[in-house]
């Protein structure tokens, strides 16, 4: 069984509270009921893209997509006015004409995910890699960004 | 505990619709296209995170069950500033109402996904299918 919450169909992140409330949701669900998750990792559909985990360090943000069967010749991304975009094109799998789908769950749509960035990057130094189908993309921190510390002089 | 009583608790465990017993751990069920062909059924299954060494395939009388474990990629300290997904294994089992040639299953596991191939024939003995590594 599955509960999906329909989160807004916006796919731009401006915070983490609805899905942060979906996953709580989610987890008293499971845990009265004693289910394994169906694999409901998408924002709310299938048409949002993968869902997306970003963190803070004092140098960089790293965001991170789950991103099975991609390559990263499928993958583009920009950072524009502090907004950062990953789009991604149909997954490039040829089969068979003549086979028979028993099951198909697995996405093979285009998205576009966007994320707006807490701070200024360096974009010269953004870095992407991909590895066994995830991405993650470091953002170093801009000079202006990163923490200092300010001695206190003492007269 | 063997794999007899392994295989048989993650059949239970199906059946019941849940979670392994053995594991405390949240579970995700990895997305599947299944498809045959004029000889084979084919599985793919979205195993992001893991690794050919972190997967478990199993086949034994018509129960096909794929373990994938994912290592955690953050500390317990990260900040993060957006967490739409957690991190946890992937498991799934299907019964396989196909006759499989299981001395034949090929799996190999590239760029997070996960393909096996179950050619079909008349043979059901029980067999366990060593994951080929990845190329990306």
């Amino acid at each position: 069984m599955s509960i999906h919450f329909c989160s807004g169909g916006s796919p731009f992140v401006s915070n983490a509270f609805p899905t942060t409330r979906r996953r709580d949701f989610d987890e008293l669900v499971d845990a009265f009921l004693g289910t394994v998750r169906p694999a409901t990792r998408e924002v709310s559909s299938w048409t949002d893209g993968p869902a997306l985990n970003a963190w803070e360090t004092p140098e960089a943000l790293s965001v991170e997509l789950e991103v099975p069967g991609l390559a990263l010749e499928d993958l583009d991304l920009s950072v524009t006015a502090g907004v950062l975009q990953i789009a991604a094109k149909v997954r490039s799998e040829k089969r068979d004409e003549k086979i028979s789908y028993h099951r198909r769950e697995r996405r093979n749509l285009a998205f576009s995910r966007t994320l707006s960035l807490p701070f200024d990057v360096n974009v010269e130094k953004v870095e992407a890699t991909l590895k066994n189908g995830i991405l993650t993309v470091v953002l170093p921190k801009a000079e202006a960004a990163k923490p200092r510390k300010i001695t206190v002089a003492a007269k | 505990m063997n794999e007899n009583s392994q295989q048989l608790e993650n059949r239970d465990a199906r059946r019941a619709g849940k979670r392994e017993p053995s594991r405390g751990n949240r579970f995700f069920q990895p997305r599947v296209d299944i498809v045959e062909t004029a000889d084979a059924l084919e599985v793919y299954a979205d195993i992001p995170g893991s690794s050919a060494e972190e997967i478990d395939v199993n086949f034994e009388n018509g129960v096909l069950s794929i373990h994938g474990r994912v290592s955690p990629r953050q500390t317990d300290a990260t900040k993060f500033i957006v967490q739409e997904y957690e991190l946890g294994d992937f498991y799934r089992s299907f019964e396989v109402n196909e006759k499989i040639d299981s001395s034949r299953i090929a799996a190999d596991f590239n760029a997070g996904v996960l393909k096996l191939t179950l050619p079909l024939s008349e043979d059901t003995k029980p067999r366990k299918i060593a994951v080929r590594g990845g190329h990306a």
